[in-house]
């Protein structure tokens, strides 16, 4: 129970190049989150959560704010300390993934500390997904996703691209690594954050 | 539970006559149809009695005073109205077993106004339901209701939840002649937006006053300001659930004109609260915590002074095989309480990676080989970071087009590509404007 209430409180920073799975293992965590009727925000930096996908996964899309800041960074920084001070959401998102890395970089750290302790008040799980690890001492865990391996079927000719294989390795605070599957339903951060206990 | 007092005689009856009848069993009375009344009864068992007694009750009181009635108790008013219109004798209706007591009903006797379309359109779908041998509200709420939609669009799909008697409506109160509203030509004309704040703070703080008084909260507000120059400034607002604290409203108001700077003096103001129930929900013990509707609806007006109004909202899937068939609703937690529609779904077959758009998409040059993509490269675009290198692997091309009778016509030939710099994408052909665009990253 108490490991629990601690990761409720938690802001997790999930980094990662491109096509290294972070989405998918944001979306299945939303889709496991809407399923117990909770409800999520989506701070969108760059416009490119994809609702489409996002309901494929297994998402209610009615449980879910999205905030679309059209490339606007600051306007998404202010939008997520709005939604975190405001409480009632389970999940909080902050997505600035395709955001260049030296302009992340340059987010000053404060912002960091004020969302940890925005969000251990709230008792929400803050997600920042970002192409860099750029919060530091601010996130109390972080994860990073590897690409593994992108698996096609068919012929040459007739490819069809099926799944993208991506590794999380826990950056801090967690020492393991767990295998998973980008978009896979069932992988959770818990689940990633609790392997090293099974 | 709802009650349907429908007037038998109704060539004979005084209506208002009925309408004061109903009005002594339920403050909340929708006049409905021109011949009928229907009763919210929640909370007035006490006053009232059991509500299985109820229409029985009622058919003698009316007989009583001279009116003949027949009357029908039933979750929802829809019910209740065509179970009083239809069924031959005064009825209590079980909640759930609405199917069951409409069944036998013919399909004529729906009502155009509740399903909100024409006489004509009704009498179009009830003569399709004929041919295809379908009389009545049983074999009517039996069709699958996917089929329905796809024969005889969302009005049928409304037409048969009528006969299941399973819809879900609020009663339309006739106005009490109670106005929440308080307007002023200004002594002293008023210049900037601080002052009329503060003017419109204390109608605020009245208005909401007087609404606590009748018990109710405000749903939404209407603001109107004439200028010196003869030109008006006008807003209007609608909350998704109705709000009553006096400081929460104000916020909301002093958001909603912070944009507001007027080009000469103010001189006559009117402010009016749009008057709603209070909310009245007990989560459950072990209901996961929901935002404060309250604090919700302010937050999100900040938010959208921030990144501009219809940019916040839940993101809605639309009916389409239009790329990006996307649109944002108004952000509702009153959704919680409401049965989950996309759950009925089954998953998907085929598991698919996640993918992210790109809005707009982003321009990219594309090097073809052997008609297939060899190299794709595209600059950074403002802060987004943008992709570079070889075609590792393709596949593709998948010819996708459609409404071609619009001026929404697409036609465009998409390509899965994996990059040499680790770049998973979907880019795509227009076949229209002849150029390549970056459509989606594969993530």
């Amino acid at each position: 129970m108490t490991e629990m209430t601690e990761k409720r409180r938690a802001f997790i920073e999930i980094s990662g190049e491109r096509s290294s799975g972070k989405t998918g293992l944001i979306l299945s965590e939303l889709a496991q989150a809407t399923a117990r009727r909770e409800f999520c925000a989506v701070i969108d930096a760059t416009d490119s959560f994809d609702p489409v996908s996002a309901r494929n996964a297994g998402v209610d899309l009615n449980h879910i704010l999205w905030i679309c800041c059209t490339g606007k960074l600051d306007s998404a920084l202010k939008a997520a300390d709005y939604i975190l001070h405001a409480g009632g959401f389970s999940h909080v998102v902050l997505d600035i993934c395709d955001i260049r890395p030296e302009i992340v970089a340059r987010i000053p750290r404060s912002y960091w500390f004020r969302f940890r302790f925005a969000t251990e008040k709230s008792g929400a799980v803050f997600l920042l997904i970002t192409p860099v690890p750029c919060s530091g001492a601010g996130s109390s865990a972080a994860v990073e996703c590897v690409r593994e391996k992108v698996e096609w079927s068919g012929s040459p000719e007739y490819r069809l691209l099926e799944t993208v294989c991506a590794r999380t390795l826990i950056r801090k605070a967690f020492r393991s690594a767990a295998m998973i599957k980008a978009g896979n339903r069932g992988i959770t951060l818990e689940n990633i954050l609790n392997s090293k206990h099974k | 539970m709802f009650c349907c007092i429908y007037a038998i005689d109704k060539d004979n009856s005084d209506y208002q006559a009925l309408v004061a009848f109903a009005s002594r069993f339920s403050p909340l009375v929708e006049e409905t149809g021109g011949d009928s009344v229907v009763l919210d009864l929640e909370g007035t068992e006490l006053l009232n009695g059991p509500f299985t007694d109820f229409p029985g009750r009622i058919t003698r009181l009316a007989e009583r005073e001279g009116m003949a009635v027949r009357a029908a108790v039933a979750a929802n008013p829809d019910a209740a109205f065509h179970a009083a219109h239809g069924l031959p004798e005064s009825v209590f209706i079980e909640p759930g077993k609405e199917a069951e007591y409409l069944g036998d009903l013919p399909v004529e006797n729906i009502s155009h106004l509740l399903a909100d379309i024409t006489v004509e359109r009704l009498g179009e779908i009830v003569g399709t339901l004929n041919s295809w041998g379908i009389s009545t509200f049983g074999p009517l709420a039996a069709l699958p209701t996917t089929g329905i939609s796809e024969r005889l669009g969302p009005e049928g799909v409304r037409i048969q939840q009528l006969a299941k008697g399973k819809t879900r409506r609020s009663i339309i109160v006739k106005s009490t002649g109670a106005v929440f509203s308080l307007s002023e030509r200004l002594e002293h004309p008023v210049s900037s937006r601080e002052t009329l704040l503060l003017v419109l703070a204390g109608y605020l703080e009245k208005l909401t006053a007087y609404l606590k008084a009748h018990h109710l909260a405000a749903a939404g507000f209407e603001l109107e300001t004439r200028l010196a120059d003869g030109s008006t400034y006008a807003r209007k607002i609608q909350f998704p659930s109705p709000i009553k604290e006096y400081r929460t409203l104000k916020k909301i108001l002093e958001l909603e004109i912070e944009g507001f700077s007027p080009s000469s003096p103010v001189t006559w103001v009117r402010l009016e609260l749009n008057p709603g129930k209070t909310r009245m929900i007990q989560s459950g013990l072990f209901t996961p915590d929901t935002p404060e509707p309250e604090k919700t609806e302010l937050v999100l007006a900040r938010i959208g002074k921030i990144v501009g109004q219809g940019k916040i909202g839940s993101p809605e899937v639309e009916n389409s095989h239009r790329p990006d068939p996307v649109r944002i609703k108004r952000f509702d937690t009153g959704s919680v309480f409401r049965k989950n529609r996309h759950m009925d779904q089954s998953p998907s077959a085929r598991k698919q990676p996640a993918t992210r758009k790109l809005r707009p998409p982003l321009a990219v040059m594309v090097w073809m080989g052997e008609n297939r993509p060899i190299r794709v490269q595209t600059t950074d675009s403002g802060i987004r970071k943008g992709v570079s290198g070889k075609v590792l692997v393709s596949a593709g091309p998948w010819l996708t087009s459609g409404e071609w009778w619009s001026k929404g016509k697409w036609e465009r030939e998409e390509w899965d590509l994996q990059l040499s710099d680790g770049t998973i994408c979907r880019v795509y052909h227009d076949l229209q404007s002849n150029r390549w665009y970056l459509d989606a990253i594969y993530d």
